[in-house]
C-alpha cells in the first residue's frame, strides 16, 4: 500500500504544536508494505513471512535514517517475539536487545510523552504494544519489569 | 476533549486546561493517557473535489515494477498539485485512487496525465483504465466509491515507513527495489477490489 497521506497541509504545521510524531511534517508519502495469509496457514510458515516485513523495514530505515513509521500501520508484537527468546514455563518473558523502536514510531517527542503519561497515568493501567511506557512492561504486557517498580 | 483517566478523574482538555495533555493526545498515543469521552473538532465548508482512478494490469513484474518506480518518482509533484490517495501494486496490478479537494478540472488532469502518458508509452500492458472527474463534495466522491463497505478481518502483517520529499525525488528506484517484491503479497488490501465497471 502506496498512501499519498502526507505533505500539504500536514507539512505546514509546527511540528511540536502537537504530540504526533514530527516525522510526519517532513514526509510526502507513507509506505506500509506487508504479507498476508489464508485461514489455516501453518504456525511455522507465519514467522517466516514475518521477518520478510522485518527485513524490508530494516531497508527503509536504512534508507531514509531521519524518518519515521506510523503508529496505527505498523505491526508491533512480533517484532519482540523475534528479539525475545519464548520460555513457555515462564509468566514473564524477558526482553533480549534493546528497545529501539519507539523513536521511529513517535520520534524525539517520546521523552516529553512518556513524561505526560507517568504524570496522567500513575497507576499505569493503560498500555499497549510498543505504546507510550511499554518498555516499562515485558515483552507480553503481562508483567511490569522490576528496575521501574 | 474529555478524558476519564485511571485515577478516575474526569478531565475536560484543551489548551488552557491540562495543555500538556492537550499536546499528547493527537497522535502522541491518545489511548495510553486514558479514555477519551468526547473530541471537539473545527469544521470546514465543504468544497468540491476532482478524483483520479488509475487501474493498470502488466503482463509481468518488470512492467509494473517500472510503473511503480515512476510512480514514486513523480509523488512529490502529485503532492504538489493537491492529490492525496492510496495505491496498491502487485506483481501484474498496479491501481491508484486519489482525491484532490478544490482544484480546477484542468490542473487535476494536467497533473497525472505525465504518469498516465508514462503507462499509455509502455509495452507490457494488458489493460489500462484511467479517468479524472469531478465531484460537488467529497461525501458525493465517497457515495459513489465506497457505498458496498470494506471487507475487515483479514490476517496480516505489515509494516510502515514515512517517505519523505528528498527520498522519493533521489532514490525512488532504491525504495522500489525493496518495496515491491513484498507487494505481491497485497493480495488482500484496504480498498474494495477495483472493478473497471465502477468506474
Amino acid at each position: 500500500m502506496f498512501s499519498l497521506v502526507a505533505g500539504g497541509k500536514v507539512s505546514e504545521i509546527d511540528p511540536d504544536s502537537v504530540g504526533v510524531n514530527p516525522a510526519w511534517r517532513k514526509a510526502v508519502a507513507h509506505a506500509a508494505f506487508g504479507v498476508s495469509w489464508p485461514e489455516g496457514t501453518s504456525s511455522r510458515k507465519i514467522p517466516e513471512m514475518a521477518a520478510d516485513v522485518k527485513q524490508v523495514e530494516s531497508q527503509l530505515r536504512e534508507l531514509t535514517p531521519s524518518s519515521g513509521a506510523y503508529f496505527n500501520e505498523v505491526h508491533h508484537h512480533f517484532f519482540w517475539h523475534h528479539d525475545s527468546r519464548p520460555d513457555h514455563s515462564l509468566m514473564c518473558r524477558h526482553r533480549y536487545g534493546r528497545r529501539t523502536r519507539s523513536i521511529y514510531i513517535f520520534g524525539d517527542h517520546y521523552p516529553t510523552l512518556k513524561l505526560i503519561k507517568d504524570k496522567y497515568d500513575p497507576n499505569r493501567l493503560f498500555v499497549v504494544a510498543e505504546g507510550v511506557g511499554s518498555e516499562d512492561w515485558d515483552a507480553d504486557l503481562r508483567c511490569r519489569l522490576s528496575s521501574h517498580m | 476533549m474529555t478524558i476519564v483517566l485511571s485515577t478516575g478523574e474526569y478531565l475536560t482538555v484543551n489548551r488552557n486546561q491540562y495543555p500538556d495533555l492537550f499536546w499528547a493526545l493527537p497522535g502522541g498515543g491518545g489511548g495510553t493517557y486514558g479514555i477519551l469521552t468526547s473530541v471537539t473538532y473545527r469544521t470546514y465548508p465543504s468544497r468540491p473535489v476532482a478524483a483520479a482512478v488509475m487501474i493498470i494490469k502488466t503482463v509481468s513484474a518488470n512492467t509494473t515494477q517500472a510503473l511503480f518506480t515512476e510512480l514514486l518518482r513523480m509523488t512529490p509533484q502529485l503532492s504538489d498539485a493537491g492529490w492525496a490517495g492510496y495505491g496498491r501494486v502487485t506483481n501484474n496490478h498496479i491501481s491508484f485512487l486519489a482525491i484532490a479537494p478544490n482544484i480546477s478540472a484542468t490542473i487535476a488532469s494536467e497533473s497525472v496525465q505525465p504518469f498516465f502518458q508514462y503507462a499509455t508509452n509502455m509495452a507490457g500492458i494488458v489493460s489500462q483504465q484511467t479517468c479524472v472527474s469531478q465531484y460537488p463534495s467529497w461525501y458525493a466522491w465517497l457515495t459513489q466509491f465506497f457505498t458496498n463497505g470494506t471487507r475487515n478481518g483479514v490476517d496480516l502483517i505489515i509494516g510502515s515507513r514515512l517517505l519523505t520529499r528528498e527520498v522519493l525525488e533521489s532514490k525512488y528506484q532504491e525504495l522500489s527495489d525493496i518495496l515491491f517484491p513484498l507487494g505481491t503479497a497485497w493480495k488482500y488490501a484496504y480498498l474494495p477490489e477495483c472493478n473497471a465497471d465502477e468506474y
